[in-house]
């Protein structure tokens, strides 16, 4: 908590705001950092004639925030002007991975190899199946039918 | 200067030798920074790769999402299903 004592014949003072603000922008620099082709592609992983190396796809968040204030000017000892003041901040994130394809580098040759997740391929499906699966019971269904030969 | 709302640009990563080729990874990355908003978002993914062989030739690679695909064509099919069967049964409660 900043205190600074001042005179009735000198300037008050206001503590440096920002700093909180400069380390959370720092830290958060430092996890957008991570977020580069060095974590989209791994490292090269040699087994005898072959390497292979893996490739994702990286999603990252991140949000922070931070705020000050000041107390009231109020009179303290043998006349003189003080106030308070404080600071604070935060933030967070989150950094999702998927892997999307392997490098494969042999005497043949190089090529790409994708990776097929089968369970995300399946969900998409399911939600997909789900989405007709409604639109088409609601369509037939009985209730709808009855406002319709309400309507008429 | 100001920062855009949404940027996208291609970054190459370092070169990696890998027997007699020489690999170079590309990645797309989108960032998206909401104004008055301190923080954003990053989706970096792999796009390509470009190999240089010991003779000089230069070919790329592109890296497909497959499983990007069938998510996006089994929700847009699942999508187009639900407007055909509205349209469909919802004409035939209507007569």
């Amino acid at each position: 908590m900043a205190k600074k004592e001042v005179t009735p014949n000198s300037e008050i003072e206001l503590p440096e705001v920002g700093t909180s603000m400069e380390m959370t922008e720092g830290v958060m620099g430092k996890l957008l950092e991570t977020s580069g082709v060095s974590v989209v592609y791994g490292r090269p992983i040699k087994q005898d004639d072959v390497t292979i190396i893996p490739a994702a796809e990286v999603i990252a968040g991140i949000g922070f925030g931070s705020g000050f204030g000041y107390g009231p000017l109020r009179e303290g000892e043998e006349g003189s002007t003080v106030t308070g003041g404080a600071e604070g901040g935060g933030g967070g994130g989150k950094v999702f991975s998927r892997p999307v394809a392997v490098v494969v580098a042999s005497p043949d040759g190089v090529r790409v190899e994708p990776v097929q997740d089968r369970t995300k391929v399946l969900l998409a499906a399911i939600t997909a199946g789900g989405f007709m699966a409604a639109a088409l019971l609601r369509m037939i269904s009985p209730k709808r039918a009855l406002k319709e030969l309400q309507k008429e | 200067m100001p920062r855009k709302l949404i940027e996208s640009k291609v970054i190459a990563g370092e070169p990696i030798r890998m027997g007699r080729y020489q690999i170079v990874t590309l990645i797309r990355s989108i960032r998206v920074h909401p104004f008055g908003f301190q923080g954003g978002l990053i989706w970096n993914r792999p796009i390509a790769v470009m190999i240089l062989e010991q003779d000089g030739t230069e070919r790329v690679v592109p890296i497909h999402d497959v499983t990007r695909q069938f998510q996006v064509l089994l929700l847009g099919v699942g999508l187009i299903g639900s407007l055909i069967l509205w349209r469909t049964f919802g004409r035939r409660n209507s007569r």
